[in-house]
């Protein structure tokens, strides 16, 4: 249990660092960072107490925005996500069937995927509807969503590769 | 307590995300000038528009306030209108003190007869508010009857609806007068009697009141003329008249005391020689 939330630390520091320090720099066609922090998203175990969950999410979130000088963007991404997450796994893999407690190391990579596809996006689309906070500016809101989750995505689905898959 | 308590605890994770989600939104506020004036935006129109809720609510409570208001306002400008209609009649008040003679008073229609052929309405005034029977009784635009019974609170009015009523009228700008009654079907289809076929009568032509009557002042407009029959035989035209107003439609009337009423009606009631 100890070591295991060791790991999460390490985790929890290791995205926020690359985060900060190497993804957020890449403004891909002017703007575009890919926000490889939803792995910790991914990674979070699905036994533990979703209090905690969200609040881990809150923290992460709050410190890219503090380090990042963002307004609060990421931080109201990552709450969201991390409170509807419990919702989209059971959207994603059947309400019946147990969840395993790591979901990276599910067999099921369709629905495996669809959960990724699913809490990235919805995390894109807070981050930009904070961002813009203005209905008129919808069109920019999807646009931005859909460019950057391509990015997301690509590079998430490069370095899910990077987990132990054993506990 | 225990069920506040095991609530609060079930929805733990979303109270979480909600304090979590308001500290975001406060960061959001403090750090980004832009989204503190969209929230501004936001605050603004939020509270317009709750304004303009708590308003009209409270609006509609005020609307009995706000009638009475208006009724005295229109009391106001109805005795004006009569007296500018009644000009001819009453001119020689307009360069001496004494007033126009009619004074008026509203009050509120509590019930109206609409099935007979004889309808009466009553009224909430009576002894007390000053009320006389024989009083003429107006609406908005056109004559509702003349006070007939009158109690300590209430009066009763008989309707100009009720067969047995003539009102003294004339076509306006004319000379010629007649007398107006209801036909008994629709409550805006009148006939107007007494008028001799050697008088031009046009259909559409304005019927007012003729002012000959201790009850209404000259000049209160009723109908128009909608069809005129010439009979051979008779020397009298048959004319339709329907009215500008439904007598029924009234919630609020004005009551009209004229003050020379007793000394007309003892003039009336001398005896002949």
């Amino acid at each position: 249990m100890i070591r295991e939330n060791i790991n999460l630390g390490i985790n929890f520091i290791i995205l926020l660092l690359a985060q900060m320090l190497l993804f957020n720099k890449i403004n891909a066609f002017g703007d575009l960072n890919p926000m490889v922090y939803l792995l910790f998203f991914i990674h979070y175990p699905t036994d533990r107490s979703q209090t905690g969950f969200i609040t881990a999410a809150f923290l992460l979130g709050f410190f890219i925005d503090f380090l990042s000088q963002g307004s609060g963007a990421h931080t109201l991404g990552a709450l969201t996500v991390a409170f509807v997450r419990p919702f989209v796994i059971r959207q994603a893999f059947g309400s019946n069937i147990e969840i395993p407690p790591y979901l990276q190391e599910d067999p099921r990579m369709l629905n495996r995927w669809l959960l990724i596809v699913e809490l990235i996006l919805i995390h894109h689309f807070i981050y930009f509807t904070v961002v813009f906070w203005d209905i008129t500016h919808i069109f920019s809101i999807l646009k931005n969503s859909f460019n950057t989750f391509f990015m997301s995505l690509i590079l998430i689905a490069l370095l899910i590769n990077f987990y132990p898959t054993k506990r | 307590m225990q069920r506040i308590l095991s609530t609060l605890v079930r929805f733990r994770s979303f109270i979480v995300y909600l304090f979590f989600a308001a500290v975001a939104l406060l960061l959001l506020n403090n750090r980004s000038f832009y989204h503190a004036s969209q929230f501004d935006k936001t605050r603004l129109s939020l509270s317009a528009w709750l304004h303009l809720k708590s308003t009209a609510i409270s609006d509609y409570f005020d609307l009995n306030r706000q009638n009475e208001i208006l009724l005295m306002e229109n009391l106001a400008l109805k005795k004006l209108a009569l007296k500018a209609n009644a000009f001819p009649l009453y001119d020689q008040y307009y360069h001496a003190k004494e007033p126009f003679p009619f004074e008026l008073q509203t009050a509120r229609i509590i019930k109206t007869d609409l099935q007979k052929q004889r309808n009466f309405v009553l009224i909430n005034k009576g002894h007390v508010d000053g009320v006389q029977s024989e009083m003429g009784v107006i609406g908005a635009s056109g004559i509702v009857g003349i006070v007939d019974q009158v109690t300590t609170h209430f009066s009763s009015i008989i309707s100009i609806l009720h067969l047995d009523l003539k009102i003294n009228a004339q076509i306006k700008n004319t000379e010629v007068f007649g007398s107006l009654s209801w036909k008994g079907t629709l409550p805006k289809a009148f006939q107007l009697q007494d008028i001799v076929t050697t008088n031009p009568v046009q259909l559409g032509d304005t019927i007012v009141t003729g002012g000959r009557s201790s009850y209404f002042p000259m000049g209160i407009p009723l109908g128009v003329i909608t069809q005129v029959d010439r009979p051979q035989s008779e020397g009298y035209y048959q004319i339709d008249v329907t009215l500008f107003d439904n007598p029924l439609q009234y919630k609020y009337v004005y009551l009209l005391n004229n003050m020379d009423f007793d000394e007309i009606k003892s003039l009336e009631n001398q005896p002949q020689e």
